[in-house]
Formats: structure tokens, C-alpha cells, sequence
């Protein structure tokens, strides 16, 4: 292949065909035949045309896997086009579970329950099937409950590259020393609980 | 008793629903009295109750925690010896709930953030991917990892999307083309003139849903008034229509 294009111009093409499916830094660089770190700053150089040429496109970074969509600002034009837009965002009940086992993950159901002081069933049902949670195994604690954590979608449906994007919880934390008892020693315990299927 | 603004589905559960009372009373979670928090909440449930509104067990659980709390506030302490008395670790206290409390509390503000993020995020939009399958060479280099149901999910949902994608953005209704009495007329023709047909010969040429759909309910018409009777063969579906003696005539004159 004769190369005519420059590589950020590929790129483009190249995002603009998987669509939401999206490349992974590695497949562009193998694609193009160049390293990743020169895939990435291609990259870079078509995220910068793309701004300042005003184009309707931007690239958003989700788990690791770089897409091709439109700016905000094109939305309410496709909301008018489609005309009545079906609700895609999540229920309450549904994101405070979900946020929980953001944060906590993996988790269990009871866990859950324990915080939101509701029963979860249903809405873990419906996280499931929606893709944004998936079984992670079961806990190592008597009655082996099934553990829950956020899926690769779970980034996408919010934006997220990775999990380290979530900002840290904010506790209302005037129990100075009880506080940290509380919430302080979470990491090791959760660790260990991690066990394969 | 409180002005009855009262509205149990705006609360996703007691924790919910107490983090409001404690608003309301303008007080720091930490210094919460439990007596005071208590008849707010208790309040607030009589009060649903009262208007014959259901309320959730776990809503009642809740109260019964709160009353156990402050009954035990009220109480003097009573020394029972350690043997007799089994531990209840699990025994509510005001430090726990309002552990509880806090915990609860910084989820939810965590939603206020994942919210304004979803918002963003559907501000997006991206298309499915080109099929590029049938550019595809016949040896596709097989997928080792393990596959799990999301896998599955996720593949089915692509595809559904994709399907959809590839339909027209815009439908036109078109007016429904046979009408139920034309698709009886020719359905009675097709069968007087082939004496029996089978029940698959019928649908085989049928373009569309609605089409499918005039086509059996004139079928059943014609089998109702009689006019073809229907024989199975086997277990599928190799029903065939017969039309039915003279009396056929008269039933579609009926039409």
C-alpha cells in the first residue's frame, strides 16, 4: 500500500468505519505500521484538527478503546431530527446500585442493600442485562454470595476512560476517628475476597 | 404534624427518606438526636399510613430500629451477666446509623456526579461499526480468552443495533394494501382452483407482516364460514385446505 494519506487522515477513516466499536491504540499502530507512542500522538494531532477546524467530530477514550463522536453541541440537532427521544438514562434506584458498586467493587448483594437500606434484586437484574455490571465471581465468606462489578460498558455508558476517573467519595466527616475505622481499611479485606468462578 | 406534603416514591428507602427529615431540621448528620429523628420519621410514616399510601416493609424496619434506639436512650441499662446473654453485635446504635447515614449520604452525591456525567456522555453520538464481515478471509484467528454471558449480551445487542441501523430512519405508514375480504376472495379462488393447497404454500410468498397477518385472519374467516376445511397431515405444519362442498358460494355471497 502506497502511503498518499497522511496517518492522521487514516485514522479518521478508520474510526469513521468500526464506529462505536472503536480501536484500541495497539490495532491503530498495527494497522499503520508505526509504534503506539506515534499512533498516540497521531492521535493527539487529529483530536487538535478536529477542534480547530470546527468538524463535528471529537474522539472520546473509553476503556482504553478510542471512538469517533459528535461534539455536544451537534446533539440538539440530532434531537430534533429524531424527534421524541427515548430515555436512555439510568433510573434512580438504578444508579445509586450502580454507583455503589462502582465504588465498592467487587460487591456483594447484601452489601449493597446494607447501604441503600432497600432491597436490590431487581435493579441488579436490570444492570445485568443492560450490560453495565457482570458477575465477579463469588465471595470466599460463609453462603459464597455472588460478587458484582462494573463492566467495560459501565465506562462508556458514562464516559469514563478508566475506573480511576471516579472521583473520591466525600464523607460528611465530622466523626474524625470513627471515620476512619469506617472507611479506611477497605482495599485488603476486598482483595481477598476476589475469587474466580 | 407536618404540613402532608407527603410523597413516599420520591425516596429510594428510609435512608433516603431520614436524610431528608435531617435536612429539613437543619442539623448536622453527626449531631442528630435520635428521639427527634425518630418522631419525624415515625410521623412521617403514620402519616402515609393515614392517607392509605403503601408503604415499603423496609421503611417499617426502620422505624422499628429508630423506636429500638430510643427506647434504649430512655431506658436505664440494665446488667445482665455475660454467659446469660448472647452478643447481639448486630443491636442498632446511634453511632452505627449514623455511619450509615454518612456512607448513604456520599453515594448519593456521587450520583449527582455520575448523572451530570451520563448527561454528557449521551450528548455523544457515535454509529455502529461497518460490517466488515463479508471482507472478511474465510480464517478468522479464534478468540482464546474466555466468554461469558455479557459477551453474548453484548454481541446480540450489536447486532439488534446494527439491523435497526441499517432500516429506514423514516417509516411511511402505507395504507394496508389487501384489505381482509380481498385476501378471503383470492384465498377462496386459490383453493377452488388447486382443490388443496398446503398450509405453507399460502405464506411462502407473502412480502411483509401486515400482509401475513391479513392473509391468516382471512384464512381463519374462510375456515370459520366454512368455506375451506382444513386437514393435518403430520405434526408440523403441513395443514391443507380443502374446499368445503357448495355451501363455500354462498357464505362468500354473504361477504
Amino acid at each position: 500500500m502506497k502511503r498518499l494519506l497522511s496517518y492522521e487522515t487514516i485514522i479518521e477513516g478508520l474510526l469513521f468505519v468500526v464506529g462505536d466499536e472503536g480501536m484500541e491504540v495497539r490495532a491503530l499502530a498495527e494497522t499503520l505500521d508505526i509504534s503506539e507512542a506515534a499512533a498516540r500522538e497521531q492521535l493527539s494531532k487529529l483530536e487538535a484538527s478536529f477542534k480547530s477546524s470546527n468538524r463535528p467530530f471529537q474522539l472520546m477514550e473509553s476503556a482504553g478503546v478510542y471512538k469517533l463522536v459528535t461534539v455536544p453541541d451537534v446533539s440538539p440537532y440530532i434531537q430534533k431530527y429524531v424527534g421524541t427521544m427515548a430515555e436512555q438514562a439510568l433510573s434512580r434506584a438504578a444508579m445509586e446500585t450502580l454507583v455503589i458498586i462502582a465504588y465498592k467493587q467487587p460487591v456483594t448483594r447484601a452489601d449493597i442493600e446494607e447501604i441503600r437500606g432497600v432491597k436490590v434484586e431487581r435493579v441488579i437484574h436490570t444492570l445485568l442485562s443492560k450490560g453495565l455490571i457482570e458477575s465477579a465471581g463469588r465471595a470466599k465468606t460463609i453462603g459464597r454470595a455472588k460478587l458484582y462489578r462494573t463492566t467495560e460498558h459501565f465506562l462508556d455508558h458514562f464516559g469514563f476512560n478508566s475506573l480511576e476517573e471516579l472521583p473520591p467519595l466525600t464523607f460528611e466527616d465530622e466523626l474524625t476517628d470513627e471515620g476512619d475505622l469506617f472507611f479506611g481499611q477497605e482495599s485488603p479485606k476486598q482483595e481477598e475476597r476476589l475469587e474466580k468462578d | 404534624m407536618e404540613a402532608y406534603n407527603v410523597k413516599i416514591d420520591t425516596f429510594e428507602g428510609p435512608l433516603d427518606l431520614l436524610l431528608h427529615l435531617i435536612g429539613k431540621m437543619e442539623i448536622d448528620i453527626v449531631d442528630i438526636s435520635v428521639a427527634e429523628v425518630t418522631d419525624q420519621y415515625v410521623g412521617y410514616i403514620r402519616t402515609m399510613q393515614k392517607f392509605e399510601l403503601d408503604v415499603a416493609s423496609e421503611y417499617l424496619v426502620m422505624a422499628a430500629t429508630l423506636l429500638q434506639l430510643k427506647s434504649k436512650q430512655l431506658l436505664p441499662p440494665v446488667q445482665v451477666e455475660d454467659e446469660e446473654v448472647p452478643d447481639f453485635s448486630e443491636e442498632p446504635t446511634r453511632e452505627g446509623l449514623i455511619r450509615q447515614l454518612i456512607e448513604y449520604k456520599a453515594y448519593k452525591e456521587a450520583v449527582v456526579f455520575m448523572r451530570e456525567q451520563e448527561e454528557h456522555r449521551l450528548e455523544l453520538y457515535t454509529r455502529p461499526g461497518e460490517d466488515l464481515t463479508t471482507y472478511m478471509s474465510e480464517e478468522v484467528s479464534k478468540y482464546d480468552g474466555p466468554l461469558n454471558f455479557s459477551d453474548l449480551l453484548h454481541a446480540y445487542s450489536k447486532m439488534i443495533e446494527r439491523k435497526r441501523w441499517k432500516e429506514r430512519r423514516k417509516k411511511t405508514i402505507k395504507r394496508e394494501e389487501r384489505t381482509l375480504e380481498e385476501q378471503m376472495t383470492r384465498l377462496h379462488e386459490h383453493v377452488s382452483s388447486t382443490r388443496q393447497t398446503s398450509f405453507f404454500a399460502f405464506f411462502v410468498e407473502r412480502p411483509n407482516v401486515s400482509d401475513l397477518v391479513v392473509t391468516f385472519m382471512a384464512l381463519l374467516e374462510l375456515i370459520k364460514l366454512r368455506i375451506v376445511e382444513t386437514k393435518q397431515l403430520d405434526q408440523d405444519i403441513q395443514i391443507s385446505f380443502i374446499e368445503a362442498s357448495k355451501k363455500g358460494d354462498e357464505a362468500v355471497a354473504v361477504l
